[in-house]
């Protein structure tokens, strides 16, 4: 990517995808994520279309044409924001052909089919009624409702809002939608650039600042609700099941030596201190056993 | 169209409703349970389940905070708001109950767990007591609860060494336990690499470690519905999933098959009890839920049995007024909510085992080695700031990757880039962990009651918890963590990260599904919701199980006990109230 800053989010996200299915050939990886397609789990449409070579009257087939307007290689993002996302990620676990990080996993595929859900991207369960709480820097406690009117603020005091655990108003598509947004605003106003344009070190530097809460341009979601949910759902994206959508060729696995869905391990296995078998997925484990 | 009147109905299709159905079904009740989730089995559900984002991620199993959750607030002063995404705890939907995607980890409780109160005036004085408390004795002691941890023993299968039969000490188990009158039916599970370290490093520092006794099959067994079940296979996917051979004991593999064997007994599924009805002089006539299709539906009993999670429990008997009950059902003296408690954590270590791959991935819930020389009144408190314990254990299994790689800590403290990644290659399953299971002790502000504000999907309201940490839990933590660090130390580990202070109680982590009071059993109705059959001292036709009988939580994780509890419920229901209705002598 160090020739990032020259191209466009269109051409971006085009070679992105490029790259990945280079990857996919060059490592092998098409044959298990081709065998997971051939067994009947859910490919990514993005992945299937980059596992077929470029048909007549697909976008890659005719450049020129306005990518924006025929396809959304994704399923919720745009290409910018995918491309985003992609860049994002890549800083959080980076990576290249020969050392797979977030972006030869496909992090960026993991997450925007989680947020194409039908339920406005949760992909946790959440109680999503009202009253939302809004922190009041006063130490004064609040009394507890006289009017129980469900759309009502509730006052949470600032010492304590952290002790609430999840408490956005937020949908998932939101976070993301808004959370680009604001990115990007940030890094013009500071770098003259969009996040995907910007060098690796410059990417590092906004994401630090994200993470400390300290770029105001984010006024809901903050930076560190933006960056915690991200860094989450690229943990997710990195180690899932690749049924998901993510961790192509269990890339993740390998990484870190799991084995992932395996049907047992003996009492042997467990004291053998050079235990090492490859990653295998679920759907690969029960087609092992001819389910 | 009136649905036919049954002998017995049980909110909810867990553990102790199915301990009930199989008891009172043999002994010719009908009994029907209306189970708020899905029909589940061992085959069809769980042999694909080795999926750790949909289960232990998006907490497949648990109820759907979209319909039911529950709010908190840290003091009677602040205001609550819904646990809006799982944090602290995992209530279960769906047969079987939270004790489907239980870790299994199945302890006795202490003989001074049961007379707690007595035991501690009698050995440090009144004062040492900590301010506010509501601790008081259980109406029954461990000698007479013997027999029933026994029999749950034996008809469920449990894994283990004993460390105390019959009052002779076993090195090798935990010496500390009351006295057994049987072996466990079976040895201890496998051991792991961890395990073999803090075992070996506790003994060098002149501790008893024994391993976890655990409701999981270490060999084949056949247990009291007669089916053969097969040993763990040790797959890692335990806790927050169901067990695809059956090694794992849950209701839905013992005593559930056990109770439709009689013919007698019917659950039906996708059915949210709201409201326990009553009559005019406050009898209990059976339940009002709504059905799979939304439609409110009435269930008439002689029986009512609320068998459902603590925390619904509590719930129902507050949402269940009348005239007769005005503030509820066991709610007349205003003791429905008290004595809510929990399960401390806290002070614990990791460490890195440069280089060593410790196989965390493996195993199950109820691998590890533990010592209680630091629980209950295992040692003098004469000379401590606090009184109780923990169980401290070195957690040996189950580590999934999502779940776990987010902790793995760098040389700079970066939690991402290319040092994080490089940590994450090199440490994942390097580091180790040894953690707490501790005492909670019930205090004046610490209650459950109905939020004013929050509403499930029904409109009805959700229960509000008011809870927070006291001092004796601060105190406990920083003498413990020292002590735990030393295990760690002892055990060769680099890199030791050590939790020196607990932090006031926040609902965002996960911390354990043990709450445990709220519906407290005791000698009479001054003290108590229920005597100790858990049988309402206002409305005796109604019964509570589970933890919300307990009057305080003991360093253990509760199950075994609720299980022994609902077993002492089934000899009174079956042996005194079907021949004789009405309140059951305690005695």
């Amino acid at each position: 990517m160090s020739d990032s800053e020259t191209r466009s989010p269109a051409q971006h996200i085009a070679e992105q995808r490029l790259d990945r299915r280079t990857f996919l050939q060059g490592t092998g990886a098409a044959v298990a994520a081709g065998s997971i397609g051939a067994a009947g789990a859910i490919v990514h449409p993005a992945s299937a279309q980059d596992a077929t070579p470029s048909a007549a009257g697909s976008p890659e087939a005719m450049p020129g044409m306005d990518m924006t307007t025929v396809e959304r290689p994704a399923a919720f993002f745009s290409i910018h924001e995918a491309a985003t996302v992609d860049a994002l990620a890549s800083r959080l676990i980076p990576g290249d052909e020969s050392d797979p990080g977030a972006h030869e996993a496909g992090v960026v595929f993991f997450i925007d089919r989680t947020l194409a859900g039908t339920n406005l991207g949760y992909d946790l369960k959440t109680y999503k009624q009202g009253p939302f709480p809004v922190v009041e820097e006063s130490q004064t406690p609040v009394e507890a409702s006289s009017v129980p009117d469900s759309y009502r603020a509730v006052i949470i005091s600032a010492d304590n809002i952290s002790r609430y655990g999840f408490q956005s108003i937020l949908s998932p598509q939101d976070m993301y939608r808004r959370g680009i947004e604001f990115l990007d605003a940030h890094t013009n106003a500071n770098y003259q650039n969009d996040f995907v344009d910007l060098d690796e070190s410059q990417q590092d530097e906004v994401i630090t600042n994200l993470q400390q809460d300290k770029v105001e341009e984010f006024t809901g979601p903050g930076g560190a609700a933006f960056f915690s949910v991200l860094r989450n759902d690229v943990i997710k994206g990195m180690f899932s099941d690749p049924m998901y959508g993510g961790n192509i060729g269990k890339v993740g696995w390998s990484l870190i030596g799991y084995p992932g869905a395996q049907r047992l391990y003996t009492s042997e296995d467990l004291k053998n201190t050079s235990f090492s078998r490859p990653p295998q997925s679920l759907a690969e484990m029960m087609a092992a056993e001819g389910h | 169209m009136a649905l036919p009147h049954v002998n017995v109905v049980t909110i909810g299709a867990g553990w102790t409703a199915g301990i009930l159905a199989e008891q009172l079904t043999r002994a010719g009740q009908t009994v029907v349970s209306l189970e708020q989730g899905e029909i589940r089995d061992t085959a069809l559900n769980f042999s694909h389940d080795h999926d750790e984002l949909r289960y232990q991620v998006r907490r497949d199993m648990m109820v759907d905070l979209q319909q039911e959750t529950w709010t908190w607030r840290p003091s009677p002063r602040e205001t609550a708001l819904p646990m809006r995404q799982y944090g602290s705890f995992n209530p279960g939907k769906g047969t079987g109950g939270a004790g489907v995607h239980w870790a299994a980890q199945h302890w006795r409780f202490y003989p001074s767990d049961f007379q707690y109160r007595t035991h501690h005036v009698e050995r440090y004085g009144e004062d040492k007591l900590p301010a506010g408390n509501r601790i008081q004795d259980w109406p029954v002691t461990y000698d007479e609860m013997e027999k029933y941890y026994d029999a749950v023993d034996y008809d469920i299968g449990v894994s283990g060494k004993a460390g105390n039969l019959n009052g002779e000490q076993i090195e090798g188990g935990n010496v500390f336990e009351g006295p057994r009158s049987r072996e466990y039916p079976m040895k201890p599970l496998t051991t792991s690499l961890t395990g073999d370290k803090f075992t070996k490093a506790a003994n060098e520092l002149g501790y008893h470690p024994f391993p976890q006794p655990a409701a999981i099959l270490s060999e084949a067994y056949k247990d009291l519905a007669g089916n053969p079940r097969g040993a763990c296979i040790y797959c890692g996917f335990c806790t927050r999933f169901g067990c695809e051979v059956a090694a794992k004991a849950s209701a839905i593999v013992t005593h559930i098959p056990a109770a439709m064997a009689t013919g007698k007994y019917e659950i039906r599924p996708l059915c949210y009890v709201y409201q326990i009805n009553t009559d005019s002089d406050g009898n209990a006539t059976g339940v009002s839920y709504i059905d799979a299709s939304g439609r409110s539906q009435t269930q008439t009993a002689d029986v009512v049995i609320v068998s459902a999670y603590t925390l619904t429990n509590v719930k129902l008997l507050l949402r269940s007024t009348s005239n007769v009950h005005a503030s509820g059902i066991g709610n007349d003296r205003g003791l429905v909510g008290k004595n809510y408690t929990y399960q401390l954590g806290g002070g614990g270590s990791s460490g890195l085992f440069e280089g060593e791959r410790l196989n965390l991935f493996m195993g199950n819930g109820g691998i590890q080695a533990l010592i209680h020389d630091f629980n209950a009144d295992n040692f003098d408190h004469s000379d401590l700031d606090f009184i109780g314990g923990a169980s401290i254990g070195c957690g040996s299994g189950e580590h999934n990757p999502i779940s776990s790689v987010g902790g793995v800590p760098t040389e700079s403290g970066a939690t991402w880039g290319k040092e994080w990644k490089e940590a994450l290659r090199n440490n994942w399953d390097s580091r180790a962990g040894i953690g707490t299971q501790g005492e909670s002790l019930p205090y004046d502000d610490q209650y459950l009651d109905l939020d004013p504000t929050y509403r499930d999907r029904f409109g009805f309201p959700l229960l509000r918890l008011t809870f927070d940490w006291h001092e004796n839990d601060y105190n406990m933590i920083r003498y413990l963590s020292k002590k735990i660090r030393g295990i760690m130390e002892n055990m060769g580990a680099k890199d030791i990260n050590t939790q020196e202070e607990l932090r006031p109680y926040s609902i965002g982590p996960y911390q354990s599904t043990h709450c445990t009071g709220g519906a407290i059993m005791g000698s009479d109705p001054s003290n108590s919701v229920t005597n100790k059959y858990g049988q309402v001292w206002d409305t005796p036709n109604v019964f509570v199980t589970g933890a919300a009988l307990f009057p305080q939580n003991a360093g253990m994780n509760p199950t075994g006990t609720v299980l022994a509890l609902a077993y002492l419920a089934g000899d009174g229901l079956v042996n005194q109230y079907l021949g004789e209705p009405g309140e059951l002598i305690s005695g």
